[in-house]
């Protein structure tokens, strides 16, 4: 069994099924793509896997223990790690404080109340690699509302692969980005170890292709295809639900 | 090695902390009497504002509440006065600090199952549901009346220690400090810096990995011994514990100050609970009846021209004048 297994995940809003049924594994260091149409259900499955929402039916298996029921923070300490599609970011603290904040989230010292937030010395060198990577140092007393929407974006993929998770879910990471914007992402992506499993859910064609190792497709809350991207590409129903429409 | 953020320590820092404490040390001696007696209120109310500023301020839950650990904390220190003849204040004191925090313990359990109006709601009804105790239980009130009076002086059980007016304002002036100070260091620290996380965007927190519930019902816990701390000193000041200690007027003062002074700071309500205390004490020479019209006016007029507080305000103006003496690179 892989990392995360997924087993007839249903999510029902009132009477409409977001997701139905849904099951698919996971292996270890894969880099696993999400992509569908819009609606699809495929952020609802990243909130599902994230712990941001409770399904209606059906497990989560995360590396051999069923998570179904664990609050979010604690699958964040099991290894967990999302980002976020709208971006939540902390928009009123700087760039550093967001930083420490993410960055103390997986220690003890998030409990600690006497000590100074600035004066450890390990999580002060993670903020120092992610504000580095993303090439944010500068700003970093800047409160984050005041960079612009490729950098806030940057700074979020950036922290939560400095968290070196386990399972890292992406959600759009490259939505709304100039193409020298997602190529960084893309780039940034390539540089994580095996030790990190990756699922992506995407729109973007050009980045399905340049990350997946294999892609499932979902369609109106069911998985519709799964396989490699050159699969994926000669998939007669796929081009027909989802790439046959992008033609239009 | 890490090429943060190691601040680097300023004294300049210090010196605007310094010059106040140095200011209340000094200045209660050329005062009148009965101005004196006001500052030893205002120490009193900054120490409940900064309080509440943990909760309001920096983990954004509107409470309207908060007298009820301000109340309990009043009535530790009275209850012991009437029924069992002592005002050690290290009897009074702890007790204030125990019974406040047990309070908040359950009162927040219970509030902190709700958000939003809902949270200020419940706050409210529980605190009324403690003064409706406060009025209604005899073993409560003095005899023939409303309230427990003839409250004394603490004692510390110092032999030939004496009490005055100005002994109580120094007293205060101590524990004031150490309240800060302590608040001070909860709020630097990554738990109190997680509150602020909190506030801003709790979604976020709990995917970082903060439980953010725990979060928020810590921080209300911790602030309640605060509170229940500047009841207690309320009771020595006053002399005398209403039910109204309980009531909604004594939960919008720390509001009110925080929101004057500016929130999420603790110097901003502490600048606001002079402001709030002094207003009060000079109007009500003016017009006594009418004074609250004059507070409110203020009030209006420091959300509509100094949102970020006044507090904030002359914070921004003290760094300037700091940064413009000469080094003004840091």
């Amino acid at each position: 069994m892989g990392i995360l297994r997924v087993e007839n995940l249903t999510k029902k809003f009132g009477g409409v099924d977001v997701l139905s049924d849904v099951t698919f594994d996971v292996e270890a260091g894969e880099r696993l793509l999400i992509i569908g149409p819009n609606g699809a259900g495929k952020t609802t499955l990243f909130n599902l896997i994230g712990g941001q929402l409770p399904p209606t039916s059906g497990k989560i298996i995360f590396q051999d223990r069923d998570i179904t029921s664990y609050p979010a923070h604690q699958r964040a300490h099991m290894g967990v790690v999302r980002s976020f599609q709208l971006l939540t970011l902390l928009p009123n603290l700087t760039v550093q404080e967001n930083a420490l904040l993410t960055f103390h989230g997986n220690r003890k010292s998030r409990l600690d109340m006497f000590n100074d937030f600035h004066g450890y010395l390990d999580v002060n060198n993670k903020v120092d690699e992610a504000l580095n990577m993303a090439n944010l140092w500068d700003t970093r007393n800047e409160p984050v509302k005041l960079l612009s929407y490729g950098e806030q974006r940057r700074l979020e993929v950036v922290m939560s692969m400095v968290l070196r998770p386990k399972l890292l879910l992406l959600d759009e990471p490259t939505n709304g980005l100039t193409n020298e914007e997602s190529a960084d992402i893309v780039k940034l992506i390539h540089q994580l170890g095996k030790d990190v499993t990756i699922l992506v859910v995407a729109h973007d064609m050009d980045f399905v292709f340049e990350v997946a190792e294999k892609i499932n497709v979902l369609y109106y809350g069911g998985l519709v295809a799964k396989g490699s991207p050159e699969e994926i590409r000669n998939n007669a129903k796929v081009k027909e639900i989802y790439l046959g429409v992008g033609e239009n | 090695m890490s090429k943060v953020i190691l601040q680097k320590f300023r004294y300049s820092r210090l010196v605007p902390f310094l010059f106040i404490t140095l200011l209340l040390v000094v200045l209660p001696v050329f005062m009148p009497k009965n101005v004196q007696g006001i500052m030893t209120k205002f120490l009193i109310y900054a120490v409940f504002a900064i309080s509440y500023d943990l909760i309001f301020g920096y983990t954004g839950l509107v409470s309207l509440g908060h007298a009820a650990f301000f109340g309990a904390g009043g009535y530790a220190v009275a209850v012991l006065s009437l029924h069992y003849g002592t005002n050690s204040f290290w009897l009074g004191g702890i007790l204030a600090i125990i019974v406040s925090t047990l309070l908040a313990v359950v009162l927040g359990f219970i509030s902190l199952r709700v958000t939003g109006t809902y949270f200020l709601l419940l706050t409210f009804a529980l605190a009324q549901l403690l003064y409706s105790v406060a009025w209604n239980i005899p073993w409560f009130n003095s005899e023939g009346m409303q309230g427990i009076a003839r409250i004394n002086f603490p004692s510390l059980g110092i032999p030939g220690e004496i009490w005055s007016d100005a002994t109580l304002y120094y007293f205060v002036l101590v524990i004031a400090v150490i309240c800060y100070y302590i608040l001070r260091r909860i709020t630097k620290s990554p738990f109190g810096h997680a509150l602020v996380g909190i506030r801003e965007g709790e979604a976020r927190m709990t995917a970082l990995g903060y439980n953010t519930w725990l979060y928020k019902y810590m921080g209300y816990i911790i602030a309640a011994p605060f509170a229940g701390m500047a009841g207690a000193l309320f009771a020595y000041y006053s002399r005398f514990i209403s039910p109204a200690q309980f009531g909604l007027g004594t939960s919008f003062y720390p509001m009110v100050m925080a929101i004057i002074g500016g929130t999420g700071t603790l110097f901003g309500p502490v600048i606001g609970a002079g402001v709030v205390v002094f207003v009060e004490y000079f109007a009500s020479l003016i017009t006594p009846e009418r004074w609250p019209l004059i507070l409110g006016i203020i009030f209006v007029l420091s959300i509509m021209y100094l949102r970020s507080g006044l507090g904030v305000s002359i914070y921004k103006l003290w760094q300037k004048v700091s940064n413009s003496n000469g080094n003004s690179k840091s």
